[in-house]
């Protein structure tokens, strides 16, 4: 075994249980990674290292009495500095909420504390997550972007900071970024997770989902915080299968959907050379690959989420942004201002047509099992002034289908690409089946940035 | 994606009730990020007056 933060969330999970791997070790190295590397990248927004070794040597003693709390136990993860967490500053990447220290935690924080897992630090966001861009740096090349808005959860899993993250997706903010730092992104269905405690950019939009190494990681994370929550009327009233288990059915006969428009025209060539190996090797698998047809109102669809964003992100910061103007960013400001002029019965007609969407594209995915699309036009963009363009998983977003990101392969010089793979609602265990076996199937996953 | 002139002129003209600032401006930045979309929306809506029951769901209601 190389150093602790190698592993990945599943062999440290196994390592743990067998009693061959201390929570405290496992803290303590991922503390001096993230002291190693973190000044160049700036994943992380603060952490709090006293705190998570005092919860490591708590585990620590609970194991060593018989308590095994389940797969998290003694797993270190980093969370969003969108989710409230309880003692501990939540800024939201924003001037206007600096030193704001919740007095409760978000659902899915109490959810993953109770799980064992152990809360490095509030990773780095942009503002409100929006897109005005986080300090954070990408770990495969530090001149360009790492995506966002979870900038910094997907960074720090990218780098070996922590073995696995939460983030939040409204338009493409799981999945780009995990693509763009070659790892897994997972953004559930809307309702598959509470937003209870999370600072909103979109009511109707926003999806809490974890980011991590593998898909099994993945999938681990999502079932410790997924199900009801009586904080959450959104939270879907379903029971939560057992992801790990239903994606070990290998995938052969499956149906796998590749649309005729939308993403084509917007790929590079890089983009698209990458996915035409993806699709070979998932005929590979067994999976019966063909051309659909998108529904014609598929882009009103897409359009119609975009108005819901602006309405309902100026919505929520209405009463702050008319006293503290001057402390937004410039993109935020926009969004806000734009949004703060759609007429009432403007938002109502786009969810109108988000609705009709909907129910087409769920007509749609009775004909195939999954979508698979590229997860971004292209790698992560030079700069840091932009996180990239979300277009590839605003459908996802808009109309609630779970979609995972998975690595795909590499761009020149050097950037990782991903593969989206978007479901119908509620069949997280279907696109994790399939990502599981391209993941296995491939090298891409395994491939680590030299930092 | 060019808007019906009929549609375009409609949200210019909303575009046009500003809060404050400079007025020529903000027209403009809210059409450029907004004026598409919403004639996407409303063309897609005069589709849908042939439907009059549509209903309005909000993704991830437990109607799913």
């Amino acid at each position: 075994m190389g150093e602790p933060w190698e592993l990945t969330l599943a062999e440290a999970s196994d390592l743990i249980r067998q009693g061959a791997l201390s929570p405290v070790d496992l803290v303590r190295s991922h503390l001096d990674r993230i002291a190693a590397v973190d000044p160049h990248l700036l994943a992380w927004a603060r952490t709090v290292p006293e705190q998570a070794l005092a919860e490591a040597e708590r585990l620590e003693k609970l194991l060593r009495k018989g308590t095994h709390l389940g797969p998290l136990h003694g797993i270190p993860v980093g969370i969003k500095d969108i989710y409230y967490t309880a003692g501990l500053e939540t800024a939201g990447g924003s001037r206007v909420l600096a030193g704001f220290i919740p007095t409760y935690g978000a659902t899915v924080v109490r959810r993953l504390r109770a799980a064992g897992a152990i809360v490095l630090g509030k990773t780095a966001t942009t503002e409100f997550a929006y897109a005005d861009p986080a300090p954070t740096r990408n770990p495969w090349n530090t001149d360009h972007t790492p995506g966002g808005s979870s900038s910094g959860s997907a960074a720090a899993v990218a780098a070996g900071m922590c073995l696995g993250a939460f983030g939040t997706q409204t338009v493409g903010s799981i999945v780009r970024p995990a693509a763009f730092c070659g790892v897994v992104g997972l953004k559930p269905t809307y309702g598959r997770v509470s937003r209870y405690g999370i600072l909103p950019l979109a009511w109707s939009l926003d999806h809490p989902g974890p980011i991590a190494r593998t898909v099994r990681d993945a999938a681990l994370l999502l079932e410790a915080v997924a199900g009801p929550d009586p904080n959450d009327p959104s939270a879907a009233d379903r029971s939560v299968p057992c992801y790990v288990e239903k994606m070990a059915e290998p995938p052969g006969g499956l149906a796998a959907g590749i649309p005729d428009r939308y993403f084509p025209a917007r790929s590079s060539a890089a983009v698209m050379a990458a996915f035409q190996d993806a699709v070979r090797v998932l005929a590979g698998l067994g999976i019966r690959v063909r051309d659909v047809q998108l529904p014609a109102c598929f882009e009103a669809g897409v359009e119609a989420g975009r108005v819901v964003l602006h309405a309902e992100a100026a919505a929520f910061h209405r009463d702050r942004f008319r006293v503290r103007r001057q402390e937004y960013g410039p993109k935020l400001a926009a969004l806000i201002e734009a949004g703060l002029l759609i007429p009432a019965a403007s938002y109502l007609r786009a969810q109108q047509v988000r609705s009709e969407a909907i129910a087409a594209i769920r007509r749609l995915l009775r004909e195939v099992d999954v979508l698979v699309t590229p997860a971004a036009p292209g790698p992560a963009p030079e700069g840091l002034g932009s996180t990239g363009d979300p277009v590839f998983n605003a459908p996802s977003s808009t109309f609630g289908l779970p979609a995972l990101g998975v690595p795909m392969g590499f761009a020149p010089p050097g950037l990782p690409l991903g593969l989206q793979i978007v479901g119908r609602h509620f069949d997280e265990a279907t696109i994790l089946r399939v990502g599981t076996a391209y993941e296995a199937a491939t090298p891409w996953h395994a491939r680590r940035p030299a930092l | 994606m060019e808007p019906p002139e009929q549609v375009r002129q409609w949200i210019g003209e909303l575009l046009g009730m500003t809060l404050e600032g400079d007025s020529t401006r903000k027209p403009l930045e809210a059409w450029t990020m907004l004026g598409p979309a919403l004639a996407a929306v409303h063309g897609a809506t005069v589709a849908m007056e042939t439907e009059p029951a549509t209903v309005l769901v909000i993704p991830g209601s437990n109607d799913q």
